[in-house]
């Protein structure tokens, strides 16, 4: 990457803030307390309720969770795209010493896209139709780096060929339909990392991709990580797409983070029953079946969450007096280990 | 591309020549009709003259079949007898019947053969008698009854310019106003402005022309007048004389001063009615693109939210409002029938309802065959605007 050095600046620009507090300086974005909610026709959907999450410098952190826990809207909430009826109503969004959520939003069009990038799940409806791709990446160097159109398309050229598409300078010119959707995917992620991030977002990047598309995309973000250092904050629900990628990894459930811990940690020593549910329903290779193992139940409705631990009703862990608690009294979010954190009431000491 | 065009206009050729046929049919087989209103002219005196009749099927061909008549108003032809080598052919090819009846041919060998026919009508007879050269060489033929003689093409070429004027800046003004108010009606859906247009839009496609016409006479022409305020015209494109007006000043006939204080009220009411429907279109066809997902990678961009909607949403929700733009064609020359009558707008809608209520063929059929034609032209024009506004549809 040849634009390493507008990163640099960038934050230098925001040094005075960073190094407040000298351990802080390794954290990239600290979300604390996050609550996005949803006011519908029908009541409030709380659709994050008090998240926490960390993301430190260069380190790849996995969100993994069942349709509908937040994790997406978690992501929105960090560049502040919730659209209506969703706001955010609570919570600090610390990213290199700032709290996005107090910048004005012009402040914050400069964030996006250029410190904080993000990559969306469906690559080929993500890319605007009437325009060709070059435009659309260029578009990103010119707001950010005010490049001009001509400096613009040569920078996306260069891109292309670095998220690996042939004949850059010929597909450049194509419009979103003319390519694959891994090639989209490609070009989200040029456009992506055209301003070389501090934080790369990627929400379910791989998850409309065929198989050997997906593993091709996955090689890429780690190759692009490797070389560029970005921190990459990786939403996905596909749990082997976290064992490859990430360092932690972080369970959503229900708009709660319910565990979170390292990857290695969190498939050999899972403590809340829905990560080792999630875990014990991956299929084995070569071991023959009749049923997959999966969790009893459904997500619950989050207009109208389960009083007490979310988790409680689709539950197989304990019976008995011990399960009363639960129905009643959310567990917080606690240490049990060094660096392994359970929301659940059996891990009290 | 050029195949496809010259494919496409052979199409609009032939159903402009379907469309013609049938409306011409349609024409002629409706009640009315110069006959009948000798008929009912002189009901009151006398018996209609039988010559007086036959004189006025003769000059308005209406004793021929109609598929002969078809054909002289498509190409002027038949003329009369057809000559090979001095020799009539085809002589006794009866093209049309003078007077209904019964009748009885005797031939020379002594053949005698009944028809049904009292007075038939050979291509011999229509030798002499006066003929269009077609519209295919672009002749419509000669007014019946508007202005007995008069080429309807001059008639039409008159009431062209006034029509163009009010229907242009019209439609103009409506789609102007409509992008602005659609979009930004979409952008903050459910907003006080949104309901406000929202209600103001339902309201202006409701009303009649007739009603908001007839509302804005009495109003801006009549009350204001009285009142001694800034009035305006009734009626018309021009004053017949200098007129002044209070708080105004002079405005002298016919200059352009003139000219825009009639286009005034008829701009008025026909850019109240159609804004409507502009908008609405506008607005949903945003709220459509609004929810798409690239709108939110333009954002993710660091794009600020104006730049997303005028560059990234509004330029693909303007993809489905240029089919509408086809259908501006004939209307930007058939003009608005209701609007130019209530306002006596000297333009071609009300020339084409005056047309109509004197049974003045010629000039109706000339309207619904430009019509037509514009139609087809229309779709054709918003077919090619498609393929360059949207880069996914390409012509084959």
């Amino acid at each position: 990457m040849s634009s390493v050095a507008p990163a640099a600046a960038k934050g230098a620009r925001v040094a005075g803030k960073a190094n407040a507090g000298s351990d802080r300086s390794d954290l990239m974005l600290d979300v604390q307390g996050l609550k996005t909610y949803f006011y519908t026709e029908d009541g409030v959907v709380k659709a994050v309720d008090g998240v926490d999450l960390k993301v430190k410098r260069g380190e790849t952190v996995g969100i993994v969770g069942e349709s509908g826990c937040g994790k997406s809207v978690t992501s929105l909430s960090i560049m502040r795209l919730v659209g209506a009826p969703g706001k955010i109503v609570e919570g600090r969004i610390i990213f290199d010493g700032t709290n996005l959520l107090e910048l004005p939003e012009k402040e914050m069009t400069q964030i996006r896209g250029n410190r904080i990038s993000m990559v969306f799940q469906q690559p080929t409806t993500c890319l605007n139709p009437v325009f060709k791709i070059g435009d659309q990446i260029a578009e990103v160097l010119n707001i950010h780096q005010s490049l001009g159109k001509e400096a613009g398309w040569k920078r996306a050229i260069e891109l292309l060929r670095m998220v690996g598409i042939p004949e850059p300078q010929k597909r450049v010119h194509a419009y979103p339909h003319e390519i694959s959707g891994g090639q989209a995917q490609r070009v989200m992620i040029a456009m992506a990392l055209a301003c070389a991030p501090e934080l790369l977002i990627a929400d379910e990047p791989t998850t409309a991709l065929d198989v050997t598309i997906q593993a091709q995309i996955l090689d890429l973000m780690r190759d692009l990580r490797d070389k560029t250092g970005t921190s990459i904050m990786l939403i996905t629900h596909d749990l082997g797409v976290i064992a490859e990628m990430c360092e932690r990894v972080v369970v959503m459930y229900a708009g709660q983070v319910v565990e979170e811990a390292d990857v290695y940690t969190l498939f050999a020593r899972p403590l809340h029953p829905y990560t080792q549910g999630l875990i014990g329903s991956i299929p084995v290779l070569g071991k023959v079946r009749e049923h997959l193992d999966v969790i009893p139940g459904t997500v619950p409705n989050l207009l109208n969450p389960p009083p007490g631990c979310r988790f409680e009703p689709r539950c197989q862990a304990c019976q008995g007096a011990a399960r009363e608690r639960c129905k009643v009294e959310t567990p917080p979010l606690r240490e049990v280990e060094p660096n392994h954190w359970v929301r659940c009431w059996m891990y009290e000491k | 591309m050029l195949n496809y065009l010259i494919r496409r206009f052979v199409v609009i050729v032939i159903m402009a020549f379907i469309i013609s046929f049938a409306s011409f049919v349609l024409l002629y087989s409706a009640p009315g009709g110069p006959l009948e209103q000798l008929a009912s002219l002189q009901s009151t005196t006398r018996r209609p003259d039988p010559d007086e009749v036959e004189r006025i099927m003769k000059r308005y061909d209406l004793d021929l079949d109609i598929g002969v008549r078809f054909l002289r108003w498509l190409i002027g032809h038949p003329r009369g007898a057809i000559m090979i080598n001095g020799q009539e052919i085809a002589q006794n090819f009866q093209v049309g019947c003078l007077k209904p009846g019964k009748a009885q041919l005797v031939y020379p060998d002594g053949r005698v053969e009944e028809i049904n026919c009292a007075k038939p009508v050979y291509l011999r007879d229509l030798d002499g008698r006066p003929v269009s050269n077609g519209v295919i060489a672009l002749d419509f033929g000669r007014s019946q009854q508007l202005a007995r003689e008069r080429p309807v093409s001059q008639l039409i070429n008159t009431r062209l310019g006034p029509t163009l004027l009010l229907m242009g800046v019209s439609t103009f003004l409506a789609i102007a106003i409509a992008i602005p108010i659609g979009v930004y009606s979409a952008v903050r859906q459910y907003s006080r402005f949104d309901y406000f247009f929202t209600t103001l839009a339902f309201f202006g496609s409701g009303m009649p022309t007739l009603f908001t016409g007839v509302m804005g006479i009495l109003i801006f022409a009549l009350i204001f007048k009285d009142l001694g305020l800034p009035y305006l015209p009734a009626g018309l494109a021009t004053s017949n004389r200098d007129v002044v007006i209070p708080l105004f000043g002079q405005i002298e006939s016919g200059s352009v001063a003139d000219r825009i204080w009639h286009l005034i009220l008829p701009v008025g009411v026909l850019t109240f009615f159609s804004l409507a429907g502009w908008t609405r279109f506008i607005r949903s066809s945003m709220l459509e693109v609004l929810r798409q997902d690239y709108v939110r990678t333009a954002r993710a961009k660091g794009l600020i939210e104006r730049v997303v909607i005028m560059k990234h949403a509004l330029r693909n929700a303007l993809i489905p409002f240029v089919t509408l733009l086809a259908g501006v064609l004939p209307t930007l020359f058939g003009g608005a029938i209701i609007t130019e009558s209530v306002f006596s707008w000297p333009g071609i809608g009300k020339l084409f309802i005056n047309s109509l209520t004197a049974s003045d063929y010629p000039v109706a059929i000339a309207y619904l065959l430009i019509s037509t034609f514009l139609t087809l032209v229309g779709f054709l024009v918003s077919d090619v605007l498609y393929t360059i506004v949207d880069p996914r549809i390409r012509m084959s």
